[in-house]
């Protein structure tokens, strides 16, 4: 059975018009106008225990609002949840004793303690063990590195710092599934890397279940084994992340480094199924599916009108086909 | 459960400890409102032979005890609770495995610990200057104590039906300030109940908020009718019934409006 | 003398853009406005028991010290409104580090500051001390001539430069600890001895709040003026706020010298 199962999911918000000026402020007081907005349109998936997810889409696609609902935080306009076998903003409570979650750069620990006497607090409040807590610090300890940072108080911790000791909050009660709203946001690369190798290192162990969004496309292509993506409310791709890339990801880019080039090349020859990207007079961008057309090809067209020195190849990463489903290239 | 109470107060307590000045500084705060009030009475007394009904040494003692109770009674979690709810970490709080009312219940007991500290400091300096008269009888001291622990959910519940008004307005310091004033007029914190006028007093009877300070304070000093104890024993229980059930309902209907429009 | 002039021009334009600011949150300057507002009912009703116990005190009745209580809220509101930036050195410039960006502008960081943040909640104090230094005025039978009111205008700022100085000086010690404000708000709170006749009160408390802590210069001396009763006291004044002021830039100047060469 699966640990989150969503279906036909629907969330609408009212949001108040503001009317400028003094008299619009009054209007407003006395009777305000509302338009409805559609975050999330109708909905279906299901996440299996110890997924790692993905789950990604634009700004205002819906993404923060689908992991609130998650966890209890908003109620749907309609649909259903079932987290865990728990209908969760019915029994937030009961839903919130087996999960965890980050929310961007907010923190749950307490500003003026040192950070140990919050991860005190959550061993108390989730009724967690000695031994499972002494050995789960010890290991997050070891992990994120956090050796120095315990006996700190909060408010004297770097962002970076802070990020580690509020991952490590997170996962210390031994959560089922974990709610990863941006959780790296602002970060340098060394605390990315950490905290990703940190996520893995968890899930492998203990199965934990991770709902994972984010802007930096390295942590899905890091951490994530499947993908969810959403387009203004709507999913519009579930599945493995390896075929995500299969299907999207065909084409691959190469830059090739060239001389005696005799004018714009762009205008002189076509190139089936691939595109110049780029051009200036000592090297060339482009792009190119490999189902249809082959490096060898190319190489032999461009070679009638220059002299090709070099060459550099790499195929299609997440962030290159998520531009691509953006600008509309692919319809999903 | 209990125990993530205790587990709460305790590190509401250590912040507190954080910062030595603030026990400093709050105690003097106190200090300066009683010595303006002692003043005032022994300028009346002097100039009348009379404080209001009370002895002189009877006033001071009412206004020792004032200001060493009032901070049991004023302080609590509102500016904690609005400070979450306009950094939006009250997201964070509701995802508490406990929920929001006990959780601001164990902070709200650390506070009190504090108060209770601050308390005791300014009475005992207060009592080396000016000398308190000591509770009437050992019975009476014990009932001025369990008088005083009523107050703590009493005032516990008010913060939380201040605290949820900034839920809607998104401000809390408004009506906190609001809050801590009519406690000042009901309780018999600027002077004792029966300088009111008649009226006053009848609604006073009444409501929970005598029994916070005026009260026990009068059971302390002997200037209260034993008679009555058993009336004002109930009406607490029942007020803390009443209040309970509108501040848990009113949070309630808070948190509805948040889970359904966003937060 | 330019230079004054320069820095009263630039206080100006500080002014008009919190205005600005204000606007966008009517609704809960509103709510403040009234709470505290009623929270001076508490100081109201504790004066009238005061007065249902006894016909005077010191000398003093209910309309008089209702007189030095309205006169005393004027200052309190202007001091509150131009100064209340000073609470956030602490909290909010040194501890969010906003503090060392203030001391790249090419201003005075104090006048910085203090032009930072107005608090328009106050206006509730200055307009309630106005509602009752009117009444206590024509219940007293004092003559409302133009010199009294220029003389009123003229003395409350000078009573709020008074308790501005204070706090300023206060103010230091947010270059020891961001949580100043609890340190200048509690030196504040000996104001409340000046609101009643300092006839009242020992030795030490009279020397306390006329030298140490010269409140008594704000609204108690000049007060005494609008009775007929002391009439040299009230010019002290004057002399008291710029002696303050002067105290204040230069302590304000040496902690700032100290603060920039520890680097803290």
């Amino acid at each position: 059975m699966a640990i989150i199962e969503v279906e036909n999911l629907v969330k609408t918000y009212k949001i108040l018009q503001k009317q400028d000026g003094l008299i619009g402020y009054f209007k407003n007081l006395v009777r305000p106008k509302y338009k409805e907005l559609t975050a999330v349109k109708g909905i279906n998936f299901n996440i299996e225990e110890g997924e790692l997810v993905g789950y990604i889409g634009e700004n205002g696609a819906g993404k923060s609002t689908t992991i609130k609902m998650l966890t209890g935080l908003l109620t749907p306009t309609s649909g259903k949840i079932v987290v865990n076998g728990i209908v969760p903003y019915e029994k937030r409570i009961e839903n919130n004793k087996s999960i965890g979650a980050v929310f961007g750069q907010k923190t749950q620990l307490w500003w003026d303690l040192p950070v140990i006497e919050s991860f005190r607090l959550i061993k108390q409040m989730y009724k967690l063990p000695d031994g499972e807590y002494r050995k789960n610090l010890k290991k997050f300890t070891q992990i994120l590195e956090l050796e120095e940072l315990l006996d700190k108080q909060v408010k004297n911790l770097s962002l970076g710092q802070k990020m580690r000791c509020e991952i490590a909050a997170t996962f210390l009660h031994n959560p089922k599934i974990v709610y990863l709203d941006e959780p790296t946001i602002g970060l340098d690369v060394f605390v990315k890397e950490n905290i990703r190798k940190f996520i893995k290192d968890i899930n492998r162990e203990k199965k934990t279940t991770v709902i994972l969004t984010t802007h930096d496309l390295k942590d899905i292509e890091d951490v994530c084994n499947r993908i969810i993506l959403l387009d203004q409310g709507e999913i519009i791709y579930d599945g493995d992340k390896q075929k995500f890339k299969d299907i999207y990801g065909k084409y691959v880019f190469a830059e090739l480094v060239v001389s005696n080039k005799n004018g714009k090349l762009s205008d002189t020859i076509t190139l089936n199924g691939c595109e110049i990207v780029e051009e200036t007079e000592k090297s060339i961008k482009i792009k190119f599916n490999h189902e249809e057309t082959t490096i060898m090809q190319i190489l032999n067209t461009i070679s009638n009108h220059c002299v090709v020195e070099d060459i550099h190849m790499r195929e299609a990463e997440l962030e290159d086909i998520l531009k691509e489903i953006y600008k509309g290239a692919h319809k999903c | 459960m209990l125990r993530t109470i205790f587990a709460l107060a305790k590190m509401h307590l250590n912040e507190h400890n954080i910062y030595k000045s603030n026990f400093y500084l709050f105690s003097f705060n106190r200090l300066i409102e009683v010595v303006v009030y002692i003043f005032v009475w022994q300028a009346i007394y002097y100039q009348t032979g009379d404080a209001g009904g009370f002895t002189l040494s009877q006033m001071i003692t009412y206004y020792i005890l004032v200001v060493s109770i009032n901070p049991i009674v004023l302080w609590g979690i509102n500016e904690d609770m609005g400070h979450s709810i306009r950094t939006g970490r009250i997201n964070k709080e509701l995802l508490n495995p406990i929920s929001y009312f006990k959780y601001y219940f164990g902070m709200n007991l650390g506070e009190i610990a504090f108060a209770v500290i601050v308390g005791i400091a300014v009475f005992v300096v207060c009592a080396i200057f000016w000398g308190v008269t000591l509770p009437v009888s050992f019975l009476n001291f014990i009932i001025f104590l369990v008088l005083i622990l009523l107050g703590i959910p009493i005032t516990f519940f008010l913060q939380m039906i201040a605290g949820t008004v900034g839920f809607y307005s998104g401000s809390i310091w408004g009506i906190q300030i609001l809050r801590k004033a009519v406690i000042s007029i009901f309780a018999g914190v600027i002077a004792p109940i029966t300088l009111f006028p008649a009226w006053f007093q009848a609604l006073s009877n009444y409501l929970p908020f005598q029994e916070l300070i005026y009260t026990p304070i009068n059971i302390w000093i002997g200037e209260f009718d034993m008679s009555q104890i058993v009336f004002v024993l109930i009406k607490q229980v029942i007020w803390i019934v009443i209040l309970y059930i509108i501040a848990k309902k009113f949070f309630e209907h808070a948190v509805k409006k948040i889970t359904i429009n966003g937060g | 003398m330019t230079k004054v002039l320069d820095n009263i021009r630039l206080y100006g334009s500080f002014l008009k853009t919190s205005l600005k600011e204000m606007l966008v949150y009517r609704l809960d300057c509103i709510v403040g406005m009234t709470s505290q507002m009623v929270t001076q009912a508490v100081e109201i009703i504790f004066i009238w028991i005061v007065f249902q116990n006894t016909e005077n005190l010191a000398g003093w009745n209910f309309m008089q010290i209702m007189l030095l209580y309205g006169i005393t809220l004027l200052s309190v509101g202007i001091a509150d409104f131009c100064f209340d930036a000073l609470y956030d050195i602490g909290p909010k410039y040194i501890r969010e580090g906003d503090f060392d960006k203030i001391l790249l502008r090419p201003v005075h960081p104090l006048l910085s500051i203090i032009g930072g943040s107005k608090e328009f909640t106050s206006l509730g104090y200055f307009l309630l001390g106005l509602i009752i230094t009117i009444i206590m005025l024509v219940k007293l039978a004092i003559p409302i001539t133009i010199f009294l009111i220029l003389k009123i205008v003229f003395f409350s700022i000078v009573g709020a430069l008074i308790i501005g100085g204070i706090n300023t000086i206060c103010s230091i010690s947010s270059f020891w600890t961001y949580r100043s404000n609890e340190f200048i708000w509690s030196v504040y709170q000996i104001y409340t001895f000046a609101q009643y006749p300092i006839d009242i009160y020992n030795g030490f408390i009279k020397f306390l709040i006329t030298v140490i802590l010269p409140f008594a210069f704000v609204a108690y001396f000049p007060t005494m003026n609008y009775l007929g009763w002391d009439i040299y006291l009230i010019y002290l004044s004057p002399i008291v706020a710029i002696v303050l002021w002067i105290i204040a830039v230069k302590v304000w100047n040496l902690a700032l010298n100290k603060y920039r060469s520890t680097g803290n």
